[in-house]
C-alpha cells in the first residue's frame, strides 16, 4: 500500500477544558524524549519537546496549542505535561482491550481426599 | 555505518563523530562520558550530551523530524565509544558505568585519579587496572568475561581480519573434497 495514503490514526487527550488530537508517538520520539534531559540549555529543550508535538499534530492544531501556550507563561513543565497526556495516550492505543464476551474459565472441581 | 576519525584511542585532541550529515566534535574529558553512559537510553545519550557548542540538540531534532533514526544515533554513538578507546564499544561502555559506582569512584578518587583531567582512554585503562590488579590468571578471566561478551545482537569479528577472513574461505575451497 502508497505509504502517503495510509489512514492516520489518532489519539485524543485533555488539554486544557477540552481535548485535543495528535498521531501517537514513535519509537524516535519516546528516544528523544529520554534524551533530552542531557541538553545543557533550557531553550534547545524546549525547541525539542515543540519540535515533537508539531510533528505528532496537525498544522492548524499545533498552532491552536502554541497559542494557548503563549498566552501564558511558557516553562518545560507546561510542553512536558502535553507529551506526558500523549504518552500516555499513545500506551494505551497500544495495549491491546481485553477481551469482550470471553467467558470466565470454569473453576476446576474440588475433590474431598480419598 | 555511522563514522568518526580514527585517530589513536590514546590521543587527547577532540574527536569527530558523523551522525546523518551532522559532522560532531567531541571531547574526550573522561567525567562527561561517565554521566552520559549511565542514561537509561543507553550510549546513544552520548551524542545529546557531548557534542561541543550543543550540538546534541541537532541530533535531537534529526531524530524528532525522521532525518536519522534512532538506529542511525545508537550506531554513532558505538562508533563514538570505539574510537576514544583500546576497547571494544562496549567494554569501555561497562568500564565507564563500572567506574560510577561508589568503592571504584572512591579507590580512584583516592588514588588522585581525576576524572576531568584524564582522557577516556585514560580513565576505562585506569579502571580496568584497578579491578584486575593482584588477580590470578583464573580471577582475571572471571572479570574479562562478562566484560567482553557482546551485547545480544552484536557481532564481534575483530578477532579476524576481512583479510584474514578471506584467506581462510580461500584455503577451505582448495581442501579435499571441495568442488
Amino acid at each position: 500500500m502508497d505509504k502517503a495514503a495510509a489512514p492516520k490514526t489518532y489519539v485524543k487527550f485533555p488539554f486544557g477544558k477540552g481535548t485535543i488530537r495528535a498521531l501517537p508517538l514513535e519509537t524516535r520520539h519516546i528516544v528523544s524524549l529520554s534524551m533530552i534531559k542531557h541538553l545543557k540549555r533550557t531553550d534547545f529543550r524546549l525547541d525539542i519537546l515543540f519540535g515533537i508535538l508539531a510533528d505528532r499534530m496537525e498544522e492548524s492544531v499545533y498552532a491552536g496549542v502554541v497559542t494557548q501556550l503563549t498566552a501564558g507563561d511558557v516553562d518545560e513543565k507546561d510542553v512536558m505535561r502535553i507529551l506526558s497526556s500523549l504518552v500516555d495516550a499513545t500506551k494505551k492505543q497500544n495495549t491491546p482491550a481485553p477481551e469482550q464476551n470471553e467467558p470466565a474459565p470454569e473453576p476446576e472441581p474440588v475433590h474431598a481426599a480419598e | 555505518m555511522p563514522q568518526s576519525d580514527y585517530a589513536s584511542p590514546y590521543a587527547n585532541g577532540d574527536v569527530t563523530v558523523y551522525v546523518g550529515d551532522r559532522v560532531l566534535t567531541v571531547s574526550r574529558v573522561a567525567a562527561p562520558w561517565v554521566e552520559c553512559v549511565m542514561s537509561p537510553v543507553g550510549p546513544s545519550a552520548l551524542l545529546a550530551g557531548l557534542p561541543a557548542h550543543d550540538a546534541g540538540a541537532w541530533v535531537l531534532q534529526d531524530m524528532v523530524t525522521g532525518v536519522v533514526t534512532p538506529r542511525d544515533v545508537s550506531e554513532a554513538a558505538y562508533a563514538l565509544l570505539g574510537a576514544v578507546s583500546p576497547f571494544s564499544w562496549w567494554k569501555t561502555a561497562r568500564l565507564l558505568a563500572l567506574s560510577s559506582r561508589p568503592d571504584i569512584c572512591g579507590r580512584l578518587s583516592l588514588e588522585r585519579v581525576d576524572p576531568w583531567s584524564l582522557t577516556v582512554a585514560q580513565w576505562v585503562c585506569a579502571v580496568y587496572a584497578l579491578i584486575t590488579k593482584g588477580l590470578d590468571e583464573t580471577a582475571r578471566f572471571k572479570i574479562n568475561a562478562p566484560l567482553d561478551d557482546p551485547p545480544a545482537g552484536v557481532v564481534d569479528d575483530n578477532w579476524m581480519s576481512d583479510a584474514e577472513f578471506a584467506a581462510m574461505v580461500a584455503q577451505s575451497r582448495n581442501a579435499p573434497g571441495q568442488t
